[in-house]
């Protein structure tokens, strides 16, 4: 009798050491599904949302910026200003919602046009006949003026410290390549010296009371209708760009001339430029081509930083 | 005799637990019925909020969102043909490209919205303009956002939402709801668009 009990105590055991595995692995089965699920239903859903509100926010910075672009007269101190305004107003609406965004312009492509079609002097508009035309023009597109005889320098000291109108184009290194304007002979005359950055003198020479010349492409028209080319700066090897260019004492000449560059040029916006103003002469017509912006959009999910490159007119409609 | 008793009662326990196991892990397998019924429901929410963002996209993209924006009358200061008391629609939207592209896409459908438009106010503070009011949100309200930028030069718009002469928002700023939070630049103000959706 007490064998038979002493078996039975065995099987007891087993049977209840067998029931409890099973009970705790269904247990740990059963939490661990659960907590799984769990958070990968959280995290992608999320993930997803954040994605979404982060191309959003590209997608609203990028069209304020060429929105911002197309404006007339927007220098890139305009810009720079507006996008920052846009960032802070925006920002606040987004750290709201948790995530903290950037966005601002790290550069942009300006093409400028300067223009004055009224016969005068070639001072500027605060009236300085010593002055520069564009600063840091890594390209020029199109120069071309017109000369009236009437009132140039009849001196025959065409140098850069002479007296006849000068137009200078000079690189970073201070190589430069000079147009000077005179009239010497008794009639109308117009007469222009090229002296390029080695030193080289060419002169073309026009009875008539105007000539045209294409600076960009070295070429000046006389009386009869003939062309006279001369070295052009941009076919000058001693000078590179980024240009400058000036006008020296612009009161020894008159005429019109229009002249196309690339470059940042108009200190801050135009108002606060004594040179140019939007009407007049000489006038300057800014408009931003390109603009390169970079993106930030930041939330306890997701980072994102971009770099975008705006050209206006490229989503429209 | 006793002890062999309590041994089969505990195996007919253990015989239980085992089938009780089984069947939670069968069921877990397949899913279980009230937990579709709740992921079917997020994925409505979800579609609607879908629509809705896309609704947005298109509006911002195609300018009917800026337009219903500017879609105002600043000698009543209120939005065009607006519920007189509220200044904004009571239970409609309003009759623009946007507004019917709303009331289209979700008024047969059970679906009740709010917009609102977030922006900076006079003093630096965040201001709320309401557009459209169809009530308090339920629960399971889902919420999309647009950003639309205004800028000096933008006009207030006509009934068919055409640009208005010599309506620009600078010359208008003292009756208009925004006011220009941006003076020295050709920006105006960023207005948020709210866009609450819920079910009836």
């Amino acid at each position: 009798m007490a064998d038979v009990a002493r078996g039975d105590r065995g099987q007891l055991l087993i049977v209840s050491a067998i029931g409890l595995a099973i009970l705790l692995t269904a247990l740990a089965l059963a939490l661990n599904t659960a907590a799984y699920a769990g958070t990968h239903a959280a995290a992608s859903d999320n993930g997803l949302h954040e994605q979404q509100a982060a191309i959003g926010y590209q997608a609203s910075a990028e069209r304020a910026v060429a929105d911002l672009m197309a404006i007339n007269d927007t220098t890139e101190s305009d810009l720079r200003a507006a996008v920052e305004d846009w960032d802070q107003l925006t920002g606040a609406e987004y750290a709201r919602d948790g995530a903290v965004t950037h966005v601002s312009v790290t550069d942009t492509t300006v093409e400028n046009r300067i223009v004055q079609d009224d016969t005068r002097n070639f001072t500027d508009q605060s009236g300085a006949d010593n002055w520069t035309v564009a600063t840091n023009a890594t390209a020029v597109e199109g120069f071309e003026m017109v000369l009236e005889a009437t009132a140039l320098s009849s001196s025959d000291d065409c140098t850069a410290s002479g007296a006849c109108f000068t137009l200078t184009v000079e690189d970073e290194d201070g190589d430069a390549w000079r147009l000077f304007a005179s009239n010497t002979s008794e009639n109308e005359s117009v007469e222009i010296t090229v002296e390029t950055s080695n030193g080289t003198t060419e002169t073309c020479t026009a009875e008539a009371s105007s000539a045209p010349i294409n600076v960009t492409n070295g070429v000046f028209v006389d009386e009869s209708g003939a062309e006279c080319s001369f070295t052009s700066f941009t076919e000058d090897d001693g000078v590179t760009a980024p240009y400058t260019i000036r006008y020296e004492r612009a009161t020894n000449v008159t005429g019109t001339y229009t002249l196309t560059v690339t470059g940042n040029v108009v200190e801050g916006s135009i108002e606060d430029d004594e040179r140019y103003a939007t009407t007049g002469s000489p006038r300057i017509t800014p408009q931003i081509r390109a603009a390169n912006v970079s993106i930030s959009y930041q939330s306890p999910q997701l980072t994102y930083h971009g770099r975008i490159r705006v050209v206006p007119g490229d989503d429209d409609e | 005799m006793s002890d062999r008793a309590q041994a089969f009662t505990l195996e007919a326990f253990v015989a239980a637990v085992l089938l009780v196991s089984t069947l939670t892990f069968a069921l877990q397998a397949v899913a279980v019925d009230a937990n579709t019924a709740s992921s079917a429901e997020a994925e409505l929410r979800g579609q609607h909020g879908g629509v809705a963002e896309g609704l947005l996209d298109g509006a911002v993209e195609s300018g009917s969102l800026q337009s219903t924006l500017l879609y105002w009358d600043e000698s009543n200061e209120r939005f065009l043909d607006a519920d007189e008391e509220e200044g904004f629609y009571l239970s409609r939207s309003p009759n623009t490209t946007f507004g019917r592209s709303l009331a289209r896409l979700f008024d047969d459908q059970r679906i009740r919205y709010n917009v609102d438009l977030h922006y900076q106010g006079a003093d630096g503070e965040r201001e709320t303009r309401r557009l459209v009011e169809y009530g308090t949100p339920s629960q399971d309200a889902v919420r999309v956002t647009e950003t639309v930028t205004l800028y000096d030069d933008s006009t207030l718009v006509t009934r068919n939402e055409s640009r208005r002469a010599n309506a620009t928002l600078e010359s208008v700023e003292p009756d208009f709801y925004a006011p220009d939070a941006s003076d020295d630049t050709q920006l105006y103000n960023v207005i948020r668009v709210e866009v609450v959706l819920w079910r009836t």
